[in-house]
């Protein structure tokens, strides 16, 4: 025998050993055997009654705070609360009459009433949309026991109290908003997966069955009541890589809180990398980017495409965007000082600057931007009110010696200013007369929006376009 | 008998009692059980026989007395009515009741909203004077509509005949509408009598399971035809049954033919859903087993099936949601949907599996 190896002489007590080890190993196996079947058969059984969804955990299916149509909540018919039925009437009739409200024949799927009437603009009424019936507070009377309010993002989120709109009804109603015949219209060519010709124009971007109340945890996009278009079956903000801090790693900085300089959006803590917002970025751009035709019945027009994502300096797309400023910015906290370790090259959030609803002022930009109210209302594009928007965040000539909501500074005097003086010919641009700091201002829409660059001075004004991108 | 040939044996008949069984319509045993010549006995009246006779066709009692009682898995008479309450559970398949339901709950409070109110069991309901989505037009295999075509206020369900739901709806008296069906052979379910349908609806189509539903399984239970909607609705599908009486929630017109949907629909597959829809998870997991909670028709009803394969087997029903009897809960479900979520049972979610 070598050295290691085993005697296979076995003595009586070894086999009476093994005899009874092998025994109870046998014994022990069927009692394991068994308790795996019988699990097996468990689950078998009961195996789609312990999984659970994320209905419940939705805002409409919380027994606590979820759906109650209120003529549904009195016997006979009183349903729980979330149940489906505050909004689905599987046979458009509930014991042979319809509760209210009373649309007056059956809907598309199976929903109390129209998810809309087809209406183009704005203002609405409350039965232009399915949704307006219980998201309205005391704008329109609503449908949900116990009633509830929706501030806009603004108020919300970035703290802006005096910012008026309490429901989503009315944010609708408000100066520009998103049009919800113009979602429709757009979502159930591209996003058909899912969103059908009687689709509500709400559900391209939120997912009534999953939606969270975020507006209750402003800093816990776990909480988030958005769904990208394109990935409708599943929330976006409270995964993984889903965050603002996660668009543009290291480039994006939230903008102050209402009335601060140390706290910021959203709730107003210290977080500032955007790592308690969902990414809006990339959830708006499943629309607005720079391949997607959007006509805007509003407008009468397509609507300007976005590059939020092309890198490249004045090749790039939007500066507010991935693409980086290509000289340097004179800018305000907290972006001047943003503890990013970045300078120039800002990502910011679409929501830094629009309401996703609607808005007081046009393009549906927010009343309150980067800790402060607008100065005024931008009530159209050609107003020449943008500077009260461009300076939340923009040094104006206050801030260099010269007037609040005048821009002299950054285009003819900075470092990096695009048209240093002396210039040849001011006149062509602003007139003649006028001192150093108050010569008449170029409307900030000729050059700046979404996709812009300087060539408004190619129109004749005796001034080269420089090539800026000036977005 | 050798141990092995001992062993085969007993595998046998383990195999043999597994089967799924499944009975003939057709009534066995003494005429006597349920038949008496002179409705009367050595000058009286027995006690098993019903208190109102004489009855039509010599019988003993009506169709509530028969079929009163409490099943217990080896009754060879489905009780549909019982004078104490059944046990149903979350969802009536593992007490006492068999598929249909039980009308017990129709004589208790507020049993208008729990079971079908038939006559002689139960007042008229008190909200609804005819059936609600009443459509005269929804004649049945026979060509013969419910109520004649016109459901006048108030008239009561019957268990059969012309307001009825068994036998033909072309003769108006319960009994002579069944006439002969529980003599039928039933060994084919054609449609082609009272016998020879489905439970004694007429024209419907199904398998029977052998005890009704008693304490179903995944491989013992009925099984219920159904069509993937058409222009034309085929009328032996047992949505047809209850379109027969409430038709605008079968209908093209007032449910749709896709979704999106106006009504819930019914003779629809879910098998048309894309494969990574919700319903192809029927239900609720992976092993796509049969569901005798929210039970789905088949095309096929040659066999019972333990499993689905959505091609025309995942068929929605009326009867995947409600029990046509009736149960302890709100518009006869089979399961207490009202009160979900926070109480009641989510059974919904067996297909609208991402629903909870």
């Amino acid at each position: 025998m070598r050295c290691g190896e085993k005697s296979f002489v076995m003595n009586g007590l070894d086999i009476l050993i093994i005899t009874i080890s092998r025994t109870m190993e046998r014994q022990k196996m069927i009692q394991i055997f068994s308790i795996i079947i019988s699990l097996f058969f468990v689950l078998l059984i009961y195996g789609h009654v312990a999984m659970a969804g994320p209905y419940l955990d939705s805002a409409h299916g919380n027994t606590g705070y979820g759906v109650l149509r209120t003529s549904l909540s009195a016997a006979p018919n009183d349903y729980a609360k979330g149940n489906c039925a505050h909004c689905h009437e599987q046979h458009a009739s509930i014991g042979g009459s319809e509760p209210t409200p009373l649309s007056g024949s059956a809907s598309s799927f199976c929903i109390f009433a129209d998810n809309l009437s087809g209406v183009t603009a704005n203002p609405y009424s409350q039965s232009d949309d399915f949704c307006f019936y219980c998201h309205c507070y005391t704008d329109a009377s609503s449908l949900q026991t116990s009633n509830f309010t929706n501030y806009d993002h603004s108020h919300t989120f970035g703290g802006y109290s005096s910012s008026t709109p309490a429901s989503i009804f009315a944010a609708f109603n408000q100066t520009s908003y998103h049009n919800l015949y113009d979602i429709q219209d757009f979502a159930q060519t591209n996003f058909s997966s899912f969103f059908e010709s009687d689709s509500n124009p709400c559900v391209a971007c939120h997912n009534p069955h999953l939606a969270k109340r975020n507006k209750e945890n402003v800093t816990d996009p776990s909480y988030t009541a958005i769904s990208r278009p394109t990935v409708h079956e599943g929330l976006w903000g409270d995964g993984s890589g889903e965050k603002m801090s996660d668009y543009y790693s290291g480039h994006y900085r939230a903008p102050y809180y209402s009335s601060s300089t140390s706290t910021y959006e959203p709730g107003g803590t210290s977080t500032y990398n955007g790592s308690t917002m969902p990414d809006y970025a990339t959830f708006c751009i499943d629309c607005h980017n720079n391949t997607n035709t959007i006509y805007s019945h509003a407008l009468g027009r397509n609507l300007k495409t976005i590059d939020w994502e092309t890198a490249g300096g004045e090749s790039g797309g939007d500066k507010h965007g991935k693409n980086a400023a290509t000289v340097g910015l004179d800018i305000k906290n907290p972006f001047a000082s943003s503890g990013l370790g970045v300078t120039i090259g800002f990502a910011l959030s679409c929501l830094d600057c629009h309401e996703p609803h609607g808005a007081p002022n046009v393009m549906l930009i927010r009343n309150g931007v980067n800790g402060g109210t607008l100065a005024g209302n931008i009530p159209s594009f050609n107003s020449s009110n943008w500077p009260y928007l461009c300076c939340r965040c923009h040094q104006d000539d206050s801030s260099h010696g010269g007037s609040s909501y005048k821009f002299k500074y950054v285009h003819h005097l900075s470092s990096d200013s695009p048209y240093t003086l002396p210039e040849p010919n001011c006149a062509g641009c602003h007139g003649a007369g006028g001192d150093l700091w108050n010569k008449s201002q170029i409307a900030c829409y000729e050059c700046h929006f979404h996709g812009a660059d300087d060539s408004y001075f190619a129109s004749g004004l005796g001034k080269t376009a420089t090539g800026r991108r000036t977005f | 008998m050798h141990k092995s040939k001992k062993a085969y044996l007993i595998i046998f008949l383990m195999i043999i009692c597994c089967l799924p069984g499944h009975t003939l319509a057709k009534v066995e045993g003494l005429c006597s059980n349920c038949h008496t010549m002179h409705h009367s006995q050595n000058g009286g009246v027995l006690s098993e026989w019903g208190e109102s006779g004489p009855y039509k066709a010599l019988l003993i009692n009506d169709c509530l007395g028969c079929h009163m009682g409490t099943n217990d898995g080896t009754n060879q008479t489905p009780h549909v009515f019982s004078s104490t309450a059944p046990t149903y559970g979350d969802t009536g398949t593992e007490g006492n009741c068999l598929a249909g339901g039980n009308f017990y709950w129709v004589t208790q409070a507020n049993g208008d909203v729990a079971a079908h109110n038939v006559a002689g069991l139960a007042n008229a309901d008190v909200t609804l004077s005819t059936p609600p989505g009443f459509d005269g037009t929804y004649t049945d295999y026979e060509g013969n509509a419910a109520g004649e075509g016109s459901w006048a206020a108030g008239q009561q369900v019957t268990c059969a005949g012309t307001y009825g739901c068994h036998g033909h709806h072309n003769i108006d008296d319960s009994v002579k509408a069944i006439y002969g069906g529980h003599h039928a052979a039933g060994s084919t379910i054609d449609g082609s009598s009272v016998g020879n349908s489905y439970r004694f609806l007429i024209g419907i189509l199904g398998m029977e399971d052998t005890d009704w539903e008693y304490q179903p399984t995944s491989t013992a239970h009925n099984q219920y035809y159904g069509v993937d909607r058409g222009a034309v609705p085929d009328r032996q599908t047992i949505n047809y049954l209850c379109a027969e009486c409430h038709g605008d929630f079968h209908s093209i017109s007032g449910a749709g033919s896709s979704s999106p949907w106006l009504r819930h629909p019914t003779d629809f597959d879910m098998g048309n859903t894309g494969t990574s829809s919700e319903y192809r998870n029927y239900p609720g997991d992976v092993s796509h087993t049969y569901s005798v909670v929210a039970p789905v028709a088949n095309t096929d009803v040659s066999s019972v099936i333990s499993t689905v394969t959505f091609t025309d087997d995942t068929i929605v029903t009326c009867i995947s949601c409600h029990r046509a009897h009736g149960t302890p809960y709100f518009k006869l479900m089979r399961w207490d949907y009202k009160n979900w979520p926070g109480g009641g049972t989510n059974g919904c979610n067996i297909c609208h599996t991402e629903k909870d």
